[in-house]
């Protein structure tokens, strides 16, 4: 009997025994097959036909649909029709089987409009009288269109093309066409802006028929030889919104803005940014990562170093053109020197004097955020702080050799807060 | 008069009601050892011809019932010569002999422990143990149910498996076989692969945890295995065995005895052969043993026998271990053995893949009783052995080598579709190169000869049992490297060899990158002083020893510049003491402590490979105490010990630029509880437990400053292993077995395992990143195992036969028995051997 309830009692036991490895195989299950790829895409014009339908599916009122619309419409994204905001539910639709890590360059039109809806005002007869109290008046600059167009509704970003009447007074008043948009809470006078008039329409030819262009005389073929020709002088980056009429069932006033590249106007640029699948959706990133492998890389520090008359005293007497141990940048081993031994020695300051070795450690890791400073600064001299409306951060790994002649490595992240300027966020952080 | 009732009920339960009630009779007697007139407990107590049994109890009195007709009552106890006696009278006392004087002898002189005496925490393994449960697992898997054992097949070829003992590997065990010393004399290690037929020939096995009761000078910081194998029987007779197992295990083995003759000569020979395809992919194998003893009687006094051993053989291995992610998409599995290829339709181990080596073991021993208070015992031996293990070598070894330790194959590794190493492509292209082969296999050859002497005197004086003797021995290892297959090239071009000009063209048979002979000389005295009263023993042992060092190097050097270092010595001692109190006849309690240095071992004596003499070597120390708790009653025996080992100043060195650094400081504490209970209520049912809880972890970090010899500083060295736990051994593990004769004849066993607490294996003199302070390496999963065993007794032709069946791993547990910590401390960086699935062998002994 005893037997029987010993064995018994063992195979209970047992149960227990079934498998060991049970949360481990669970892991692996849970992280299988993390499908993932890295390539480039550019987007087609029916590609925004489809982000178009997306993005109308997930509005969320009028405004949202109108800027859906008008991806489709102008064929490219823009300060109003976010990229960041529009391209990912496209990606995630289209490369469904991406998993965590994978990330995609999208190349992409991007206009300079900032203006997507246009508002037209034209002031007739019975505006003057229901305004002024009388039909023979005008608008002068006593009485700005702007002044009035304080007294109406407006929102951000308002373009409002403006005819009347405008003088100095009523004799010598002319139509004209002035453009106002409301920024910053402001009606302001653009002046980047050019109004074709019918001379303009008949110089580029076949426009110049009924003063328009249409689909079959699109505004992108005949504009920019015609700004071009009309802004001999431009400058790289100039920006013209050009306002014409378009024929579709119906004459319609719109805008576009060219931009001058340097040889060419054009009214979009190609731009391309970086899509990174995080696991659970796709976001733009355009934190910039780099690590600092190259010769060329340190060698920005110890230029820096060696021309700056306080610390020129830290270069390498040995080797006063690839090392210095004032941040311990070596272009010749490529990384950050940190042995205390050497870094004591040469410390024409002795800024290290007094400290234990933890605290000397801590003090030159530290030291090296501001040599990472002076690298971005030149290595990126051209960084732009915002792109796609997103902030732009800088995520440095360096190399480090130090005691026990242990190599490790660490990430800094600046922010770019200006052009070409940056600011630090945090770090060190050990790379495991 | 309850008391008989009880047992005359008892005897019925027992018997299975097969007894009539009339024609009874009632037999007791007292049992006492026919040398000193103690009492014996424990002596199993049969009526021949039937299964009735009894035990006598601790002050040897047993009483039995007979039935009618039965005339005779049997007497047996380890160690003991088997009585016999016809049922004369109600009151039969009896004298038992010690089997075999020599065994006696040697039991001595290998310092064998005896219960409720010897003050030291240890279990005795008998030979129908070894027989029913070892089944097709390893020899030092058989200690597995013991406490603070972690024994594991690694990557699971034969004779491939490692011990651990109290979280000490195998350098730090030390290994005797009939009291000579076994472990490798350049580096402290225990290879199983030497010792694979030792399961055959063993006689008696016992492990002493912590310091034990050896009086040499051995590095027992874990503990020492005692191995005492078979000597001469008294009985003429033999036995043949067969047996049969997974995946094509076979085994035959023989014994005969010519017993003890009267012209005083006795010889005993056995021999076995085994083979199989091995559990693993990859691993087959085939062994022999063979083993020979000759003793005389010289006089009454004196007897002199020759004890022969050796177990040549070869096995294909695997290496590698691999993430557990591996397995999982490998079509083989936990079986998957990345290390071997085809050639000519067999089964091929690559590099660390195919060891074959023949170690045989000669001595003689002389045994003289000198007087009745004085004994004199030798043991003069040797051992010549050869062999080695297959590498994968020259400028494209990485064609069929993989990244060590991750498993992972190198950016050039050449595999077949079916993925295995494809030696064909490296035979091509060896066959093309203008160069001579890029990838020859090679024979790593590890020779050694060894020749010694162990006398031991014990004798009497006043009331001290006064033990004293020396150990004398010299090793020679030969560490060579020989071409063994070319794979296809026309010769081999090596430049390891300064005496060669390295242009020379190398074939099958010569040696290439490494040819080095490392010589040990050593010389111990030992002595213990040990005294006794009648219920109260205390010992204290003392060792001193000097080994000197010496190495040779025929491609390092010229015979100018001189090729043979000179000796270097090392002197080493130990002291340790011990006490036992047997309070009454049921419990005892001891303690002992010791300690004692260790000289650095062959490769910290010397820098790197050269004979350049690492002037700075540091000894390493051991302090361990232990405090122990016995009770036994005639149905239970249970144990509990708690220790504390200290292993300080474990190797550490450094090479700095010019200077080798030699740090101190590195110490590690084990120490723990372990506690075992058998339970006999009959001779029908054995119950054991057994629960050892440790707690070993690297003490402190160490932080070093090395300075030159003009105390300029250099740099500093620091090893994070502060409160880390010791890796590579199941710090908690429990066991339960179960062992009845459930009918008569057949007895079934189930035996179930627990561990626990088990970090991978890590080097604790690589924990330099300051991201690691306090991070123990990967815990793996706790696992639980189940055998099963079936002993099955018959007579075939009038001989004693019997069949044993076992299944190891009964529910096919798949689980990791040994990891390699990994960059992450985790599952996914560390790789891993998964222990085998279930595993079965039948087998059937006739004796004669």
């Amino acid at each position: 009997m005893k037997k029987y309830i010993i064995f018994s009692f063992m195979a209970g036991l047992l149960f227990t025994a079934c498998n060991p490895n049970k949360d481990i195989y669970d892991a692996i299950d849970a992280a299988e097959k993390p499908y993932n790829e890295n390539f480039d895409i550019e987007l087609k014009d029916a590609d925004y036909t489809s982000i178009k339908k997306l993005a109308l599916e997930t509005a969320q009122n009028a405004q949202d649909s109108t800027i859906a619309n008008n991806v489709d419409t102008y064929k490219s994204f823009s300060v109003t029709r976010s990229a960041a905001d529009l391209i990912p539910a496209f990606l995630a639709k289209n490369y469904i089987a991406l998993d965590s890590a994978s990330s995609i360059n999208v190349k992409y039109k991007y206009s300079n409009n900032e203006y997507d809806s246009l508002s037209i005002i034209t002031f007739v007869d019975d505006d003057y009288t229901a305004l002024f109290g009388t039909v023979d008046t005008c608008f002068s600059p006593s009485f700005e269109p702007s002044d009035y167009l304080g007294t109406i509704d407006s929102t951000e970003n308002y373009l409002v093309y403006f005819n009347c009447r405008y003088g100095n007074s009523f004799a010598e008043a002319v139509d004209t066409s002035i453009v106002y948009t409301f920024e910053s809470g402001v009606w302001t006078n653009k002046d980047n802006f050019y109004i074709l008039t019918d001379e303009d329409y008949e110089s580029m030819g076949a426009p110049g028929q009924y003063h328009n262009f249409s689909a079959s005389n699109p505004p992108e073929h005949f504009l920019p030889v015609f700004l071009h020709n009309k802004f001999p002088y431009a400058f790289s980056k100039d920006l013209v919104n050009v306002f014409y009429k378009y024929y579709s069932g119906g004459t319609k006033t719109m805008t576009d803005a060219y931009m001058f590249d340097g040889s060419v106007w054009s009214n979009t640029v190609d731009k391309i940014s970086p899509f990174i699948n995080n696991g659970t959706e796709w976001v733009f990133d355009p934190t910039v990562h780099y690590t600092m492998n190259a010769s060329e890389d340190y060698q920005i520090i110890i230029d820096y170093v060696a021309n700056n008359p306080d610390l020129s005293g830290y270069l390498d007497p040995t080797y006063p053109e690839t090392a210095e141990y004032y941040y311990g940048a070596s272009s010749y081993y490529k990384n950050f020197y940190l042995k205390l031994y050497k870094r004591r020695l040469y410390d024409p300051f002795g800024l290290l004097d007094g400290l234990s070795d933890e605290e000397a450690t801590q003090a030159l890791l530290e030291r090296i955020n501001e040599a990472i400073g002076i690298f971005l600064e030149g290595k990126y001299p051209d960084a732009e702080p915002i792109m796609n409306g997103v902030q732009v951060y800088y995520s440095i790994t360096y190399n480090t050799y130090g005691e026990n002649s242990v190599r490790n490595q660490y990430t800094v992240v600046y922010k770019c807060i200006g052009t070409g300027q940056f600011e630090y966020v945090s770090g060190p952080e050990l790379v495991e | 008069m309850k008391r008989d009732l009880l047992s005359i009920l008892l005897i019925f339960i027992l018997s299975g009601f097969s007894l009539s009630i009339s024609g009874q009779k009632t037999v007791t007697g007292v049992i006492t050892d026919a040398a000193d007139n103690t009492p014996i407990p424990g002596v199993t107590v049969l009526v021949k011809g039937t299964t009735i049994g009894t035990i006598s109890d601790l002050d040897g009195n047993y009483k039995i019932n007979v039935p009618e007709g039965k005339e005779f009552l049997v007497f047996s106890y380890v160690g003991m010569k088997t009585v016999t006696l016809k049922i004369t009278e109600d009151k039969i006392d009896v004298k038992m002999a010690a089997e075999n004087e020599e065994i006696a002898e040697i039991m001595v002189i290998a310092s064998f422990a005896k219960d409720r005496h010897t003050p030291v925490s240890f279990s005795t393994i008998t030979p129908d143990i070894i027989t029913e449960k070892l089944g097709t697992q390893e020899f030092p898997e058989i200690l597995k149910s013991t406490p603070s054992v972690y024994a594991t097949k690694q990557g699971g070829g034969y004779g491939d498996s490692r011990i651990n003992l109290r979280g000490f590997d195998s350098n730090n065990i030390g290994v005797l076989i009939n009291g000579v010393p076994v472990n490798d004399m350049e580096n402290g290690k225990v290879y199983w692969s030497n010792w694979a037929g030792l399961s055959d020939v063993t006689k008696t096995m016992q492990v002493q945890r912590g310091l034990g009761a050896s009086k040499l000078a051995i590095s027992s910081v874990g503990g020492t295995i005692n191995i005492i194998t078979q000597t001469t029987d008294a009985k003429q007779g033999g036995s043949v065995y067969i047996a049969t197992g997974n995946n094509g295990y076979s085994k035959t083995a023989f014994t005969l005895s010519t017993g003890l003759q009267e012209n005083g000569w006795a010889v005993t020979v056995s021999g076995s052969k085994t083979q199989g395809d091995g559990y693993v992919r990859g691993t087959n194998f085939k062994g022999y043993s063979y083993f020979l003893n000759i003793s005389k009687r010289l006089t009454d006094n004196q007897t002199l026998s020759l004890t022969a051993f050796g177990a040549p053989q070869w096995h294909n291995q695997r290496s590698n271990k691999h993430y557990i992610k591996t397995y999982l998409d490998h079509p083989d599995g936990i079986l998957y053995n990345s290390d071997f290829g085809y050639r000519n339709g067999k089964v091929y181990g690559g590099g660390y893949a195919y060891n074959e080596y023949h170690k045989p073991q000669i001595s003689l021993n002389h045994s003289w009783n000198i007087s009745s208070l004085t004994s004199l015992s030798t043991a003069v031996y040797l051992s010549k052995s050869s062999g080695g293990g297959r590498r994968i070598v020259g400028a494209q070894s990485d064609l069929l080598s993989f990244q060590y330790p991750s498993g992972e194959p190198t950016a050039s590794t050449l595999l077949t579709p079916d993925g295995y190493l494809d030696y064909d492509s490296v035979m091509r292209i060896n066959q093309e190169s203008l160069t001579g082969s890029q990838a020859v296999v090679a024979m790593s050859n590890n020779s050694h000869d060894w020749y010694g002497i162990l006398s031991t005197l014990n004798t009497k004086v006043g009331d001290i049992n006064v033990t004293a003797g020396i150990d004398g021995r010299y090793y020679k290892g030969y560490h060579y490297r020989v071409i063994d297959d070319l794979l296809g090239g026309k010769y081999y071009l090596d430049n390891a060899n300064i005496n060669r000009d390295p242009g020379t063209p190398l074939y099958k048979g010569d040696t290439i990158s490494y040819y080095n002979v490392g010589e040990v000389l050593w010389g111990g005295v030992f002595a213990q002083g040990e005294y006794v009263l009648e219920n109260f023993s205390a010992f204290i042992s003392g060792s001193a020893s000097n080994s000197s060092h010496r190495r040779t190097d025929l491609f390092a050097y010229t015979p100018e510049e001189g090729q043979v270092s000179d000796w270097q010595n090392f002197f080493a001692y130990s002291g340790k003491g011990g006490v036992n109190y047997n309070i009454n006849k049921h419990h005892n309690v001891f303690a002992n402590g010791g300690y004692f240095t260790r000289a650095p071992f062959f490769r910290y004596a010397f820098i790197g490979y050269t004979n350049t003499f690492n002037t700075g070597a540091k000894h390493e120390r051991v302090l361990s105490s232990e405090l122990g708790y016995g009770y036994r009653s005639t149905k239970m025996k249970a144990n509990v010990a708690l220790y504390r080992t200290k292993w300080m100043d474990k190797a550490l060195t450094r090479s700095l630029g010019q200077e080798v650094a030699n740090i101190t400081g590195l110490d590690a504490l084990h120490q723990g509880i372990e506690a075992e209970l058998t339970y006999k209520p009959s001779t029908k049912l054995t119950v054991k437990g057994m629960l050892s809880v440790g707690d070993w972890t690297w003490e402190k970090d160490v932080a070093a400053a090395v300075y030159d010899q003009e105390q300029n500083f250099i740099d500093s060295v620091f090893i994070y292993s502060g409160g880390i736990h010791v890796g590579d051994a199941a710090q908690t593990t429990a066991a339960l077995s179960v062992d009845a004769e459930v009918l008569p004849k057949l007895t079934l066993g189930f035996d179930v395992n627990y561990y626990d607490n088990l970090y991978a294996y890590f080097d604790v003199t690589t924990r330099v990143n300051t991201a690691d302070i306090g991070v123990d390496a990967w815990q793996m999963p706790s696992y639980t195992l189940a055998d099963f065993n079936v002993k099955y007794k018959f007579k075939v032709a009038g001989l004693n036969a019997a069949i044993y069946g076992k299944i190891n791993n009964v529910l096919d547990t798949e689980y990791i028995a040994d990891a390699t910590d990994g960059a992450n401390h985790d599952y996914a960086t560390s790789p891993v051997f998964y222990g085998f699935g279930r595993t079965w062998s039948v087998a059937l002994k006739i004796r004669f």
